[in-house]
């Protein structure tokens, strides 16, 4: 038991900051209370599960957050695995790619989301793509794509570090044996890249789930679409509804759990430390 | 490995036709100055297809799909950037329409580093991020020594809270957090960011240290210590050569990382002196002339990950890449 003595301050301390939050939005979410006035606290019991479980713009963020993931996660990674294939091959380009590449992830989500909201409802794209007034929706897809945008650099440095592992030796003697390119992919290069697949596909998933400074800048009073997090913020911390705002966190971390209890199991994501 | 001709005509066409396409649609609907762009992406494209035609049957290894594919990478990554240059320098009381610079101002520039409330709230930023990061990586270092190196029950079990912690909708702690910094009355104090913090700081500091620590030649620990290296001989020789680069590499993500974090940030600091750079941003966004702020605040604070990455790229995508495998 040696090596509790090291592991144990961090286990420790991830679970002060983890399981503490947690356990307190569980109480908060049985109460109905404020953020502002402390002291009105009232134990109501599941009734804010009800109202949430009953409400059905709550269920049409659910789907509009749940059709966002879906979309920005298959995105990245076609594009990523298409810029990953195409990096790899051109290894003289490795000193500027492998800057490019990361450096939209560098951009804050919030400035991403900014600019590419006003590409659309006042900038570039309305004259290039003759876009008219495209609403809160349109620019609520727009940061999405500028979400898919920031993720597909790394979403490539992943799948690229899962390409680098299929051995060339294994290609070669497909190529040998009279494989053609496309047997190729689907026999020899995606099965041997399937975990960084798996990996990619999870972690940005659960990523996607959780953005949020997208729906803050293009939210406008009457939006049709709205995202599970962004009604989470909106109640938190716009109508300071504590009660209720912890009881949707954590039916959140409850679907982001589900998400992950989905694509485990089924993509085989397996790791060993 | 050479591709085959076939492949090589392949591609050329299909860069052809690619360029041709938005050639044409540059020339058709895209009003100018914004023309030029279409028409220098149309060139560069067809450029690759002539070139693809006249080294097809060549026995160069180079593959004309990869240099399609690393152009096409190209255009989608540096227009969006190069949208947001035009934002920032766009002059006061003007509106950005196309996507070339027109008339470039640096007022926002000038604005963003001289402004109080941005200043402080990187300072904010800078300050809560760097304490937790080296709180984080002070704990993370010995944990994923453990979880490597030693035999440890319920290895499994804390490997999978790392990941689970890293993974979670950070949002979903922010109300809990925020009430418990009013109940204490820390609510607004910048050393109070610094705990929640650690959501975000200690799953990644494990994450990518336990990659670290795997990449480690371990077995030259054993024969430094058979060698009869003594403690502070095993830390210069041993830890600080293999060890160190690794660590500062996994140190600088986490503090990019906690330096852009957003929720945890915007939701547990009521105003200005302790509100961090990104929640600040949100706030002038709704402003007169905001977006060209932003994207100037913006541009600047992206300096911070593109000297790390410029500083240690190779060993930065090596890291990230390992890490979700």
């Amino acid at each position: 038991m040696r090596g509790w003595r090291w592991l144990a301050p961090a286990v420790l301390v991830l679970l002060v900051v983890t399981v503490w939050p947690i356990g307190r939005a569980v109480w908060l979410s049985l109460t109905r209370s404020t953020l502002t006035g402390a002291g009105d606290q009232r134990f109501v019991g599941i009734d804010n599960y009800t109202d949430i479980l009953s409400s059905r713009s709550w269920w049409l963020a659910v789907a509009a957050t749940l059709a966002i993931v879906a979309v920005a996660v298959v995105l990245q990674l076609v594009l990523g695995l298409a810029f990953a294939v195409a990096l790899r091959r051109l290894t003289v380009a490795w000193p500027v790619t492998r800057v490019l590449v990361l450096l939209p992830f560098g951009l804050l989500a919030i400035v991403s989301a900014v600019v590419w909201r006003d590409a659309v409802t006042s900038g570039f794209a309305v004259d290039w793509f003759g876009l008219d007034d495209v609403g809160p929706t349109g620019a609520l897809v727009a940061t999405t794509v500028g979400e898919v945008w920031r993720g597909t650099g790394i979403t490539a440095v992943i799948l690229l570090a899962g390409l680098l592992r299929v051995p060339t030796t294994l290609i070669t003697s497909a190529i040998a044996d009279g494989a053609t390119a496309r047997q190729r992919l689907t026999r020899v290069v995606l099965p041997a890249m399937a975990p960084a697949i798996a990996v990619a596909t999870t972690y940005r998933a659960l990523d996607a789930l959780r953005i949020l400074e997208g729906p803050l800048v293009t939210d406008a009073p009457g939006a049709s679409v709205r995202t599970a997090s962004f009604v989470v913020w909106d109640t938190t911390f716009s109508s300071f509804e504590t009660g209720l705002g912890a009881a949707m966190s954590v039916v959140l971390l409850l679907l982001a759990g589900l998400l992950a209890a989905f694509l485990v199991p089924v993509l085989r994501v397996r790791r060993v430390v | 490995m050479t591709p085959s001709v076939r492949s090589r005509l392949w591609a050329s066409a299909t860069s052809f036709a690619l360029g041709f396409g938005v050639g044409n649609y540059g020339v058709l609907q895209v009003p100018r100055p914004d023309q030029w762009v279409w028409i220098a992406v149309a060139v560069v494209l067809m450029l690759t297809g002539a070139a693809g035609v006249l080294f097809a049957d060549t026995s160069r290894a180079v593959s004309f799909w990869a240099i399609l594919g690393v152009e096409v990478f190209a255009v989608f990554t540096l227009v969006p950037l190069l949208w947001t240059f035009t934002v920032a320098t766009t002059p006061e009381g003007a509106t950005a329409r196309t996507l070339l610079p027109q008339d470039i101002s640096w007022s926002a520039f000038d604005g963003a580093i001289s402004s109080g409330t941005l200043r402080s709230a990187a300072t904010t930023s800078l300050l809560v991020a760097l304490v937790a990061t080296v709180v984080a990586v002070a704990l993370a270092v010995p944990a994923a020594y453990a979880l490597v190196r030693l035999q440890v029950r319920a290895r499994r079990l804390v490997y999978g809270l790392v990941v689970a912690a890293l993974l979670m909708p950070v949002l979903a702690l922010a109300g809990p957090f925020a009430d418990q910094l009013v109940s204490l009355g820390a609510y607004g104090s910048r050393l109070a960011l610094v705990v929640p913090m650690l959501v975000v700081t200690l799953p990644l500091a494990t994450w990518l240290c336990v990659t670290v620590m795997r990449d480690v030649p371990w077995t030259l620990l054993d024969a430094v210590r058979a060698d009869g290296a003594t403690r502070p001989q095993q830390l210069r020789r041993f830890a600080v050569p293999h060890l160190g680069p690794g660590v500062v590499a996994a140190a600088l993500l986490v503090f990019v990382a906690a330096c852009n974090d957003f929720a945890l940030g915007a939701g547990l600091a009521p105003d200005r002196p302790s509100l961090p750079l990104p929640a600040t941003l949100l706030v002038a966004s709704r402003q007169v002339d905001g977006s060209s702020a932003v994207a100037a605040a913006g541009l600047l604070w992206l300096l911070i990950p593109l000297i790390v990455l410029l500083v240690l790229p190779r060993r930065i995508n090596h890291l990230l890449g390992r890490s979700y495998r």
